[in-house]
C-alpha cells in the first residue's frame, strides 16, 4: 500500500503512529520488566484470571494481593501507570536514586543521616570512599575485622537482590549467616557488578524483636504537593523480614508488610502473600510470634519530619520512595527508589482514594 | 577484537564520534588536504595540528586528539555524569561549605524549581533576587565550552541586561520562562590581581587533577589560566576567542599569554593582547593554598579519577564552577605535551588509553 500523505488523515495517524514508536522505544526497559514480573509469577492462576488483570493494568501478582478481584480497580494505581509512567516522574534526576552511588554522593551532605559508604568494588579494583582508605579486598576484611558487620550492596538495581551482610565469626566470615574461609569470601567479592561496602547499621529493638535476621525498613512514599510547594508523606508501611528472606525485608520472598498510621506511627497487621498469592493479615509475626499490629514505631514524629524536611530540599525529585530504619536514637535513609513497588501500600487500601495523591498523579498525567 | 566489539564500542561512543568530526568540520582556518591528511594519519584535528606545529615533527609526547575523543572521554564511567551535569555536580559537591558558586533555582521550560533556602519558585523571583544580587548567571545544566552560559544584570536605571543586551523586564521574564533545563547561580567576580588584567570576564583556572590507583594518591600535573577577551564576549573560554596563560603549578607562576593568531599557530605575548597589562611572572595569589585543596578534593572523589576543574580565585578564596569529564587538552598541551609528564602517562596507560 502507498501511504498518501497528502491526505490530512492519514498523515496525523502516521505521525501518531511514529510518537507511539518513539515512546515505546523510550520505555523499553519498562516494558522489559514488566514483562519479565508478569512471568515470573508462576503461581497457578487461571489464563482468564490473567486477561481480566491485564485488561485492568495490572499485574497478575497484583491483582491477587490487592484483592482487586474483590474492591474493584477503582482507586489504585495501576502496573501499567507505574512500570510506564511513574519511572519518569524525576525526569534526569532519577539517576539520584537509581545509583546508590551517586544517591550516597547527594545525601551524605545530611550528617549521620546515611549509613558509612566505605569503598567501591569494581571488577579490578577497589575504590576507597572515606578516610578509611580502604583500597583493597583485603583491607575490606581488615574494616570487618574492626566493624563486626558490613554490607556489600550493588550501585544499581533494586528489590533488595544480590544485598549480602558480612559478620565477622570466629572460624571465618559468614555471608549472609554461612560461614566461610576468607579465601572464599575474597572471591565472592570480586564480581562483575560494581558494588558499594556500607556500613551495618543496627535498628532498633522494637523491629529487632519482631524479626532479628533482616534490617526491617519502613517505606515511605513521599510525593510534592504543589499547591503547597512542599513534600507530603503519602504513605508509609513498615516492612518486616523472614527467615525466608535472608538479610532483607522483601514481601515476595516471605515477608510482611504493615501499614504505618502517619499520625500516631502505630502499625497495622502485617499483610503476607499466601503461596496462591493472595494477602493473609497477621497481628504477630508467624515466625517469631512477635507482636506487629499495635506496635508504636519509636520517635516515628521525628522520623517523620525529618525525612520531609530533607525531602523538601530536592523539589526536582518530587516522587520518592524511601527506605528509612529506625535506630534506638533516630533514624538512616538507606535509599531512595525512584520505581517504588506500590502494590505494598496498595494491599492496605488504594493510594488514589487520598484527594492530594490523586492531584498529583494527575497534574503529572499518569492517571488521565 | 572481533567486528561486534569494534560496533559495539563504535556505538557506544557515537556522540564523541560526532564531535570529532563537527570539530574537524569547524575548523575555520581551512587548511589544505595535504595538510590534513598528515594531521589526521597522526591522529590529530587539522586545527591542533597546526596549533602544535607538528608537521614534519614528532607527536609521540602528544596526548592525540583521537584518543582524547575516543579513550579520555570513558575514564569517568559511569560516573562521568556527575560531572556532565551541571546540576548533579552542583548536588554532589553542595556538602564542601564555601566551594561553589550558590545555585539558587532551577528554569525548567517555565517551571522555577528552588534549591536553596532563598526559596526562588517563580520567574518574578527570580527578577527580584536578581535585584538583591545585581548580577547573575544562567547555566545550562549540559553542555560544555561556555554554551549558552548567560550573565543576567540588573541596571543602574531599573532596565535589564541578558548577556550584554538591554532588555525590559517582560522581555527579562520572557526570556527566563522559556529555558529549557538552567541553573540559576550566583556571580562570582574574580580578584582584584585577575581583574587587573581583564575586567570584564569570570578569569577562571582550568586545573586538571589525577586520581591513581595504584599510590592511592591523586596529583595536579597541568593548569592554565584563562582570561576574557571583547571577542570572548563575558565569558573567557578559548574556543570563543578568550586567551590563556600557563600556570607553572609548582610556583603558581603564569607563564606567556598564548592567543589563537590569524593564520591558525598560537600567538606569544607577556601582557594581556587588549589590555595590556603583565601577564607573564605574575603570580596566582595563595596558588600553594589552591593546589593543596584541588588536590585533597580529587582524593575526596577517586570514582572520577580525571577532573578539569573550572575554578575562580576571588578576593576571599576561591568558588569552582565546574568540573570537566571531557576536559580539553589544547592549551594544556602548549605548555608542554600531556605524555611528556611520565606519572601522567603512566595514567593514561593504566586506564588503557594509550598502549
Amino acid at each position: 500500500m502507498v501511504l498518501d500523505f497528502g491526505q490530512p488523515k492519514l498523515y496525523f495517524y502516521a505521525m501518531r503512529m511514529a510518537t507511539r514508536a518513539r515512546d515505546l522505544y523510550r520505555k523499553r526497559q519498562y516494558v522489559k520488566w514488566l514483562i519479565h514480573d508478569e512471568r515470573s509469577n508462576r503461581r497457578p492462576i487461571p489464563r482468564a484470571e490473567r486477561l481480566r488483570a491485564w485488561k485492568l493494568g495490572f499485574l497478575s501478582q497484583t491483582y491477587r494481593m490487592c484483592q482487586i478481584e474483590r474492591y474493584g480497580p477503582k482507586d489504585y494505581v495501576t502496573d501499567r501507570m507505574r512500570y510506564l509512567r511513574t519511572p519518569f516522574l524525576n525526569g534526569a534526576y532519577a539517576l539520584v536514586l537509581d545509583d546508590k552511588l551517586i544517591f550516597n554522593e547527594v545525601f551524605r551532605r545530611h550528617s549521620a543521616l546515611l549509613p558509612e559508604a566505605y569503598a567501591l568494588l569494581r571488577r579490578k579494583s577497589v575504590v576507597p570512599l572515606n578516610e578509611d582508605r580502604v583500597g583493597s579486598l583485603e583491607d575490606v576484611l581488615g574494616l570487618l575485622e574492626k566493624k563486626g558487620r558490613l554490607v556489600i550492596k550493588p550501585t544499581t538495581g533494586g528489590g533488595g537482590g544480590h544485598i549480602a551482610v558480612l559478620e565477622r565469626r570466629d572460624g571465618g566470615v559468614a555471608w549472609n549467616g554461612e560461614v566461610s574461609p576468607p579465601a572464599r569470601i575474597l572471591e565472592r567479592m570480586k564480581g562483575h557488578r560494581e558494588r558499594l561496602v556500607m556500613e551495618f547499621v543496627q535498628q532498633a529493638q522494637y523491629a529487632h524483636e519482631i524479626n532479628s535476621g533482616s534490617a526491617n525498613t519502613i517505606r515511605v512514599l513521599c510525593l510534592w504537593d504543589d499547591e503547597a510547594d512542599a513534600p507530603f508523606v503519602a504513605r508509609a508501611v513498615h516492612r518486616f523480614g523472614s527467615p525466608a528472606t535472608g538479610p532483607v525485608d522483601n514481601i515476595t520472598q516471605g515477608g510482611l508488610d504493615a501499614l504505618v498510621d502517619l499520625d500516631t506511627g502505630r502499625l497495622g497487621p502485617g499483610a503476607r502473600m499466601t503461596p496462591d498469592g493472595r494477602p493473609e493479615f497477621h497481628e504477630h509475626h508467624p515466625d517469631s510470634g512477635a507482636r506487629i499490629e499495635g506496635v508504636v514505631v519509636p520517635h516515628w514524629k521525628e522520623t517523620l519530619s525529618g525525612l520531609l524536611e530533607v525531602a523538601a530540599q530536592y523539589p526536582y525529585l518530587p516522587y520518592v520512595g524511601w527506605d528509612v530504619l529506625v535506630t534506638e536514637d533516630g533514624f538512616r535513609l538507606l535509599e531512595g527508589n525512584n520505581m517504588s513497588g506500590l502494590w505494598m501500600f496498595q494491599v492496605h487500601g488504594p493510594l488514589l482514594a487520598d484527594p492530594r495523591v490523586r492531584r498529583f498523579f494527575e497534574k503529572r498525567k499518569v492517571v488521565r | 577484537m572481533r567486528p561486534p566489539a569494534i560496533l559495539r564500542g563504535a556505538w557506544r561512543k557515537r556522540r564523541y564520534w560526532k564531535w570529532l568530526i563537527h570539530d574537524e568540520r569547524s575548523n575555520p582556518f581551512h587548511p589544505g588536504w595535504g595538510e590534513r591528511l598528515r594531521a589526521w594519519r597522526k591522529g590529530f584535528l587539522s586545527r591542533n595540528y597546526r596549533w602544535f606545529g607538528l608537521d614534519g615533527r614528532d607527536a609521540s609526547d602528544y596526548l592525540s586528539d583521537r584518543v582524547r575523543y575516543l579513550g579520555t572521554s570513558s575514564i569517568n564511567e559511569p560516573y562521568a555524569n556527575v560531572l556532565d551535569d551541571k546540576l548533579l555536580f552542583h548536588e554532589v559537591f553542595r556538602r564542601h561549605d564555601g566551594l561553589l558558586p550558590d545555585a539558587y533555582a532551577l528554569l525548567r521550560k517555565g517551571q522555577v524549581i528552588p534549591l536553596s533556602a532563598e526559596g526562588v519558585a517563580s520567574v518574578d523571583a527570580v527578577l527580584d533576587l536578581l535585584a538583591v544580587e545585581r548580577r547573575l548567571i544562567l547555566k545550562p545544566t549540559t553542555g560544555g565550552g561556555g554554551a549558552g552560559v548567560t550573565v543576567l544584570e540588573r541596571c543602574a536605571d531599573g532596565r535589564f541586561s541578558v548577556g550584554g543586551e538591554p532588555r525590559s523586564r517582560d522581555e527579562t521574564r520572557e526570556f527566563l520562562a522559556t529555558r529549557r533545563e538552567q541553573i540559576v547561580e550566583q556571580y562570582v567576580e574574580c580578584a582584584a590581581y585577575a581583574r587587573a588584567i581583564y575586567p570584564g570576564a569570570s578569569n577562571t583556572i582550568r586545573v586538571l587533577t589525577v586520581w591513581e590507583e595504584e599510590t592511592e594518591q591523586a596529583f595536579l600535573p597541568y593548569a592554565i589560566h584563562r582570561f576574557g577577551t571583547r571577542r570572548s564576549n563575558g565569558v573567557d573560554n578559548f574556543a570563543r576567542g578568550g586567551v590563556a596563560a600557563w600556570i607553572d603549578v609548582e610556583t603558581g607562576t603564569m607563564g606567556p599569554v598564548v592567543s589563537m593568531g590569524p593564520d591558525g599557530r598560537p600567538a606569544y605575548s607577556r601582557v594581556h593582547p587588549e589590555t595590556g597589562a603583565a601577564v607573564e611572572g605574575v603570580i596566582v595569589p595563595h596558588w600553594a593554598r589552591l593546589a593543596e585543596r584541588m588536590v585533597a578534593l580529587a582524593a575526596d572523589y577517586p570514582f572520577i579519577p580525571y577532573v578539569g576543574w573550572d575554578l575562580v580565585i576571588t578576593d576571599a578564596g576561591m568558588r569552582i564552577f565546574e568540573g570537566n569529564s571531557f576536559t580539553g587538552a589544547e592549551v594544556f598541551q602548549l605548555q608542554r605535551p600531556l605524555l611528556a609528564h611520565p606519572r601522567l602517562r603512566r595514567f593514561y596507560q593504566r586506564r588503557g588509553v594509550i598502549p
